[in-house]
């Protein structure tokens, strides 16, 4: 049988008034059943994640904001990271955040 | 010093920072917006009719509104909490305004309270009128979520108002519960109406110290601490119980804070320039490690506080103020802000008064001078 395709997702955070950097969050679609990993894959293309600029744009100034990093090692052998807070980001990224977040917690 | 500006008889149209609607909405829908708008549209709406050449001096109009209770001279506090009830709106529903009734809700509390305290602590110290020293009112949003399926850990001001979140319990608490936290907060207003300095490398870890500096003055104030009295911590009480650690950070030892798995480990701040981090200048890099690197400035304070003693917003704290007010920039670095306070120190104190000599002296203690 044929290794499973594997994409993982890392997500980290920096910032905050506490300026904590918590353990990265990680996630591998390979363990994932069929179904779910196919939504990420999804995801991915909605959010247009690999054309996405290294840092989103802010929408509002200030200080002590968080900023979340997702890396993407995708199974066609891209990888990249996108920076950015929850207000500068599309659906699709908040989701896949979400997705890495919870899966991370089993 | 900075001089003090006269308190003027006039309605502050300070709710208009940030606000770039403000100035092209024509009047009708502005009157529209302050007889039928929300609480803080009105207010918006009333300052921009007030200020505009056309109805400047139209007292009846002001009647004809039935809002001459928003007429709020300048030289008064005044406060707004918002509860976002747990989602990401801002700035969320009006819980309590300035002398509104208390409630139940001790996060409304505390940042009415605090808040209150800020505005105090640099009304009497150094007789600036809030955040833009004009006046600006006061809007916290309480039980804030950046995403509304996850516990909110943090704090921070959004360049017009604080956010608070209630935290997740488990490694920390609600983020309104500490005085100087909010302190903090708020002084990222001030700095951003004084130095402006830009939230990235040396000049955002001066724009972290600041927040740091003032907001643990702020409690020093309110507590009538001497600097030997202080405990010198940001954020003591706001860690969940089980984190190992005290605080967020340690202005008397940095880098003592904390040491904890779910904190990513322990306190990373350096009190001197040998040990100063180098972190990527990216938002994934904490910008330069804006949060990491102000260890070293706020050990210069602390330093001058203790050498100095008393009460570290007497002269100390002086000197701080009149250098972020007059004399630091935008892109300072920690040298600029180290001779700009020994300059500030000279132009109050003298150029042999002990305060200068103890500036001067902090500063070459942590490396920079």
């Amino acid at each position: 049988m044929p290794a499973k395709k594997s994409t993982q997702l890392t997500l980290a955070r920096s910032g905050g008034v506490a300026g904590i950097r918590p353990p990265p969050k990680a996630l591998d679609t390979a363990a994932l059943p069929a179904a779910a990993a196919r939504h990420i894959e999804e995801l991915l293309e909605k959010a247009d994640f690999f054309a996405l600029p290294a840092e989103l744009p802010e929408r509002t100034q200030g200080a002590d904001n968080f900023q979340h990093s997702l890396t993407v090692r995708h199974a066609n052998g891209r990888e990249h990271t996108v920076t950015f807070s929850e207000a500068s980001a599309s659906e699709a990224l908040r989701e896949l955040k979400r997705l890495v977040r919870d899966q991370s917690k089993a | 010093m900075k001089p003090k500006k006269p308190i003027a008889r006039r309605v502050t149209p300070g709710a208009l920072v940030g606000c770039p609607f403000c100035s092209i909405i024509p009047a009708h829908m502005m009157r529209g917006l302050a007889q039928n708008g929300e609480e803080k549209q009105r207010s918006r709406a009333l300052s921009t009719l007030l200020g505009s050449h056309r109805l400047r001096g139209q007292r009846d109009m002001l009647g004809a509104l039935g809002a001459v209770a928003l007429m709020t001279p300048a030289g008064v506090k005044r406060r707004t909490i918002y509860d976002a009830q747990q989602g990401s709106s801002l700035p969320g529903k009006l819980v309590r305004g300035e002398g509104g009734s208390k409630g139940k809700d001790v996060n409304v509390k505390e940042a009415y309270d605090y808040s209150g305290d800020v505005y105090d602590f640099y009304s009497t110290v150094f007789g600036r009128n809030s955040v833009d020293d004009r006046g600006m009112r006061l809007d916290s949003t309480v039980h804030f979520r950046e995403d509304p399926t996850e516990p909110f850990d943090n704090a921070f001001w959004n360049g017009t108002q604080m956010i608070y979140g209630d935290g997740d319990g488990t490694t920390f608490g609600r983020f309104t519960k500490c005085l100087d936290v909010i302190g903090h907060e708020l002084t990222h207003g001030v700095t951003q109406y004084e130095a402006g300095l830009e939230y990235h490398g040396q000049p955002g870890a001066l724009n972290e110290s600041f927040s740091d500096v003032f907001g643990s003055l702020v409690k020093q104030w309110k507590l009538k601490q001497a600097a030997d009295k202080a405990d010198w911590l940001i954020g003591a009480g706001l860690l969940a119980k089980g984190v190992h650690g005290v605080a967020l950070r340690s202005m008397k030892a940095p880098g003592t804070a904390y040491d904890d798995p779910a904190f990513g480990g322990k306190d990373p701040q350096p009190g001197h320039m040998k040990d100063y981090v180098k972190l990527a200048n990216t938002n994934a890099g904490d910008n330069g490690g804006v949060h990491i690197n102000s260890g070293i400035p706020n050990h210069a304070f602390f330093l001058v506080a203790t050498k100095l003693g008393g009460n570290a917003w007497g002269a100390p704290g002086k000197i701080w103020y009149d250098a972020l007010c007059n004399r630091i920039r935008s892109k300072a670095t920690f040298k600029d802000a180290a001779l700009a306070t020994v300059a500030s120190a000279i132009s109050l104190f003298g150029a042999t008064s002990p305060e200068m000599k103890a500036v001067k002296a902090a500063w070459q203690e942590v490396g920079v001078l």
